[in-house]
């Protein structure tokens, strides 16, 4: 017997509510509204230019915070690295991102693919920025090391959760019911930004021999080195 | 919008619907190739691009051989295989298939190559001691073969899904598609032993082929030495 149009209504999931919100408003709000304004692509532009801006002005809050650290010039300094750090592994994932989307299933255009990856970048730095008032607490009130490297991590990864379960948000819109890919590249993004961080190391200690370290490392390597010296010290 | 490897991405359904047609030529078979091989020659060529530019070129022309080798080797194979697991393929198709396996893992390649660079350009020293070079050429190792496994893998898990419209059943679908895995991954080991340096060993000198490439095989070297060595406990028997 064929379902009848009522009961197959009631089987497909509800449209997420029209949301009239600024675009940061809805990420947090109400994250599946942002799928259906990138799967209608009327002002992607728009809502690209404010993700972006969020994710530069939130991580650029969280880095001055976990850079105080170091003293006023290693916040300085974080500020202006941790969104570097940011972009700079965004820019180098953005063509991994095209390909994940398509391979899962979600053939997006160019255009609406940075869309979705600058809003998980936003959505993590909104949250950096939450965060920055505690990470800036321990900064300045700690002398270890290790310490505020595992907080520091550990408010990324607060941020990281949320961008996970973006995809499960954004596939209620039309055109993005596979996202699968996105998370796939969201870990690819993580272990570029945590290299990413490696090279432009330092970024939470004082700049002593300047802003920027020659010496190539991996980045397992060099947090295994940053808890080791501190051992050694103690 | 009428490359083929770009319709293989992002409009697969449209790329099986010409397999099962028949309606794609030789210059497509081609057009998929020649993406292959310019996929794999970039990724190659910055895997082995932190030993030396000659080794980089050296692999930007192996990492494709090894692919087409492989590929070519278990075509006949695959095809048999399928016809007798119930999925109706022409040896045609079968090649078809192949091929947009592997572009699909050509694109993955390609899209990481960006990652890769930068891993390259920040993480490993051009010179250092033996144990710092020992370290980066171990942790480039061991991240191009997860690299090169994934879309291995990747590309070949688009081959379930077309397989499933031609099996009797999805379990034999499943069958032909671990099968045809299974060998790949046994002829490829092979393949990557042959054509070996690939990534640069800091303690050998850049060849294009090693001395005793023919010697013995990928498994006798498994078996022989490196699994004697880890139930040893890293020291030699």
């Amino acid at each position: 017997m064929n379902a009848t149009p009522a009961a197959a209504e009631s089987k497909t999931p509800p449209p997420p509510p029209m949301d009239t919100s600024p675009p940061l408003t809805a990420l947090l709000r109400a994250p599946a509204s942002v799928g259906a304004r990138i799967a209608a692509p009327r002002e992607l532009l728009r809502h690209g230019r404010h993700f972006l801006l969020a994710a530069i002005a939130g991580h650029a809050a969280f880095g001055l915070a976990a850079g105080l650290f170091g003293g006023v010039s290693a916040g300085l300094m974080g500020a202006a690295k941790v969104p570097l750090i940011a972009l700079g592994a965004f820019l180098l994932c953005l063509p991994s991102l095209y390909v994940f989307c398509n391979l899962a299933g979600a053939p997006l255009s160019g255009e609406q693919i940075t869309v979705v990856g600058l809003a998980c970048l936003a959505l993590v730095g909104l949250l950096l920025a939450a965060l920055a008032p505690v990470v800036w607490l321990f900064a300045v009130s700690t002398s270890s090391l290790p310490f505020v490297v595992v907080l520091d991590l550990l408010a990324c990864g607060i941020g990281l959760v949320y961008a996970f379960r973006l995809p499960v948000h954004l596939r209620q819109a039309a055109g993005l019911h596979r996202m699968g890919g996105l998370r796939v590249w969201l870990l690819v993004l993580t272990v570029t930004s945590l290299q990413m961080l490696t090279f432009l190391r330092p970024v939470i200690a004082a700049p002593v021999d300047g802003w920027w370290t020659p010496k190539k490392q991996f980045f397992l390597k060099h947090f295994t080195t940053c808890f080791e010296e501190s051992a050694h010290r103690h | 919008m009428n490359s083929l490897p770009l319709i293989v991405l992002t409009r697969p359904d449209t790329f099986w619907r010409g397999v099962r047609a028949d309606r794609w030529r030789a210059h497509d078979l081609l057009q998929l190739a020649a993406f292959t091989a310019l996929a794999c020659g970039v990724y190659g060529a910055i895997m082995a691009g932190w030993r030396s530019p000659r080794l980089a070129l050296y692999v930007g022309i192996k990492l494709p051989m090894m692919v087409f080798m492989t590929t070519g080797t278990v075509s006949v194979f695959n095809w048999m295989a399928a016809l007798a697991l119930g999925c109706s393929l022409g040896y045609r198709q079968t090649l078809f298939l192949a091929a947009g396996a592997m572009a699909v893992s050509g694109w993955l390649l390609l899209a990481l190559a960006p990652v890769a660079l930068m891993f390259i350009v920040s993480s490993v020293p051009g010179s250092g001691t033996g144990a710092e070079l020992r370290y980066a050429h171990n942790v480039m190792l061991l991240t191009h073969i997860a690299v090169l496994a994934g879309a291995g893998v990747a590309g070949n898990a688009r081959l379930l899904a077309w397989l499933r419209t031609v099996a009797s059943t999805r379990a034999r679908a499943r069958t032909v598609f671990i099968v045809w895995l299974a060998v790949f991954a046994f002829v490829g080991c092979q393949a990557s032993w042959l054509l070996r340096p690939f990534v640069g060993s800091p303690f050998y000198p850049v060849v294009f082929l090693r001395p005793d490439a023919l010697e013995r095989n990928f498994y006798e070297f498994v078996l022989g030495d490196v699994l004697p060595y880890v139930l040893n406990g890293g020291d030699r028997p």
